[in-house]
């Protein structure tokens, strides 16, 4: 909970209280409306603050950097997220397979991905953000140079004389 | 390809945060030669920066963690008894990453960094790091081999490299390991002038390693030097009298233009006037060692050091300040001094009469000095701008020990690492 006085806690208390049935809207940068509910919202920081601030909570918020594929993916997140529990051990459980099952999907689709992952960190959403880069950073471990071309479907664009110095110098390291 | 662009367009913070969590130094460099233009990337000095999170030219970003054994284990008859059993649930060293580090953001084992299934470094306490390289004290697999041998073996984390040393054979009665010194394959180079591109990777391979080992049976420090291209111990040589001086400052030496260096008191005049303290030097190309004294009184808890502008210094550190003398390049036997006083970072918790805050300082980059600061956190003392930068929180297992167990501070210059390594491949892709 925020820290703060007494006085302000309880008010921040009842609005998060009644934050619960309120609605926002979030635009695509295709202008396709979505609507979802303030717990949901709030897991983006950047959206959080703009409602704390008393910002236009009724007009609603345009994103102009997601478009509305990544954005139906990122709220499909953040309903998970926010407007469920988490305080069981089963709750906790099935958040869990909630994400290794969403990033499961989302890994097979690189792209995609990146566009998820940027719009995590536009939006300051850190779980979801924390959830995606780390899938990255998995895709590169364990793997030989060849096999990680493969995995980012990286060009290769190295002459027979650079992979001899690479194959020299991984030797020494 | 269209994929390749697609991640080419992640915004470098997001690309820094992709990489950090890698955590393996080994498999980025994999990433890195995977195409010329993340070659590119990993060549370029302020990228690398970010990677290690350096704010500036901070001391900070050289510390990547903390490797220390949670496990109290050398001459624990129960432990070498259990590893001989095999049953006993492994103990490797604990690495404790700094924020910031590239090397992971959590806790993790020493195990993890090295891909043998060897149990080796199972059953390891970690003694010192330098350039990258961790020396180990290894646990005997008999209880036998306790009382006659040191058993000791270094592994690089990053490169994976591990070599375990032929157990120092002194038969007979116990030895005591004084102090020592890891010597990488760059360090004869007296002026540290040398070429970086003719040794791209001698800076963090392991070549020698120096011991002073105090014999029993007449209390004398001896000099012992192992070679790894021959894999062979040298014979013992005399080196102090151990009934007159003992160690003091760091048992790891303070490696310096060639030499390896320990500072020694003198206890018998120190029992009747100042405290007198003596330089143990052993050069690298030579191996020949020298006992000299220092032309000022010690006081304070000494510690061996380098200034920012590359000199041998002793530190002498007291409570609110420290006094540095500096030796000078053309006169040696000149030693300058400055007064620090100590930036107070942290007032003195109020709990100090029940638990003694400690306080336990180390030799860090040129120029700067690591301290464990009342039981507050870990603090770096640049000595050239006299702040002091809280770098980590407390680690709490460190502070809290009774058994006194070494926490050793890992530190490398990665964006030199990098660039050294990768830069000849890169001119090549260019050209």
């Amino acid at each position: 909970m925020a820290t703060g006085s007494g006085a302000a806690a309880a008010a921040a208390d009842a609005e998060e209280k009644e934050s619960g049935s309120r609605m926002i809207t979030l635009t695509s940068n295709e202008g396709k409306a979505f609507v979802v509910t303030e717990a949901s919202a709030r897991q983006s920081a950047t959206i959080r603050s703009m409602v704390d601030d008393g910002g236009c909570v009724d007009k609603g918020f345009p994103l102009p950097n997601v478009d509305s594929k990544t954005l139906a993916r990122v709220i499909q997140y953040c309903d998970e997220h926010g407007n469920k529990e988490a305080h069981t051990v089963d709750e906790r459980a099935a958040l869990a397979k909630f994400d290794k099952d969403f990033i499961a999907e989302l890994d097979a689709d690189k792209a995609f991905l990146y566009d998820v992952t940027m719009a995590a960190n536009y939006l300051h959403i850190q779980g979801l953000f924390a959830l995606t880069t780390q899938c990255i950073a998995d895709t590169i471990k364990g793997k030989t140079p060849e096999e990680i071309r493969t995995a980012f479907g990286i060009e290769y664009d190295l002459t027979a004389q650079d992979e001899e110095e690479i194959k020299e110098e991984d030797t020494h390291a | 390809m269209e994929a390749m662009d697609d991640m080419a367009a992640l915004t470098e913070d997001i690309l820094l945060q992709i990489f950090s969590r890698v955590g393996s130094i080994k498999d980025l460099f994999k990433f890195a030669v995977t195409c010329r233009r993340w070659l590119r990337r990993f060549t370029d000095p302020a990228f690398l920066r970010g990677l290690c999170l350096d704010s500036g030219e901070g001391h900070r970003a050289r510390l990547l963690g903390f490797f220390f054994q949670q496990t109290r284990f050398y001459r624990c008859e129960k432990m070498i008894s259990m590893r001989v059993a095999q049953q006993s649930s492994v103990c490797p060293p604990t690495f404790l990453p700094a924020p910031w580090s590239p090397l992971g953001l959590t806790d993790r084992t020493l195990t993890s960094f090295l891909a043998t299934d060897d149990d080796t470094f199972n059953y390891a306490e970690p003694l010192a790091a330098r350039c990258g390289i961790v020396l180990m004290r290894l646990v005997p697999r008999t209880a036998l081999m306790i009382a006659c041998s040191h058993l000791l073996g270094v592994c690089n984390p990053i490169t994976g490299e591990c070599h375990v040393l032929p157990p120092l054979n002194l038969s007979g009665l116990h030895r005591y390991l004084t102090s020592y010194a890891i010597i990488t394959s760059t360090d004869s180079d007296l002026d540290g002038k040398q070429p970086p591109s003719s040794s791209s990777s001698g800076r963090s391979t392991f070549s020698q390693l120096y011991l002073v080992v105090q014999h029993k049976k007449d209390c004398n420090e001896y000099f012992y030097s192992y070679s790894a291209a021959t894999r062979s111990w040298s014979a013992p040589t005399m080196c102090v009298d151990g009934r007159r001086f003992s160690l003091v400052g760091e048992r790891s030496a303070v490696v310096h233009k060639g030499a390896a260096h320990w500072l020694f008191i003198d206890r018998v005049s120190s029992a009747t006037q100042d405290d007198i303290l003596y330089k143990l030097t052993a050069a690298v190309d030579t191996s020949e060692i020298s006992l000299t004294r220092l032309p000022f009184g010690a006081g304070g808890s000494p510690l061996l050091c380098v200034s920012g502008d590359g000199k041998l210094s002793v530190a002498c550190v007291f409570p609110i300040h420290m006094r540095v003398w500096t030796q000078q390049d053309d006169t040696p036997a000149t030693w300058l001094r400055t007064v620090i006083r100590i930036p107070l970072a942290v007032p003195y918790p109020d709990y100090s009469h029940i638990c003694q805050p400690r306080e336990k300082w180390f030799n860090f980059n040129r120029g700067s000095m690591l301290v464990l600061y009342r039981s507050n956190g870990v603090f770096i003392l640049d000595l050239e701008k006299k702040v002091m930068e809280k770098v980590m929180n407390c680690l709490l297992p460190l502070f809290s020990d009774k058994l006194n167990r070494t926490a050793v501070a890992y530190e490398m210059d990665l964006v030199e690492f990098f660039v050294l390594q990768l830069s000849g491949l890169c001119r090549g892709s260019t050209g």
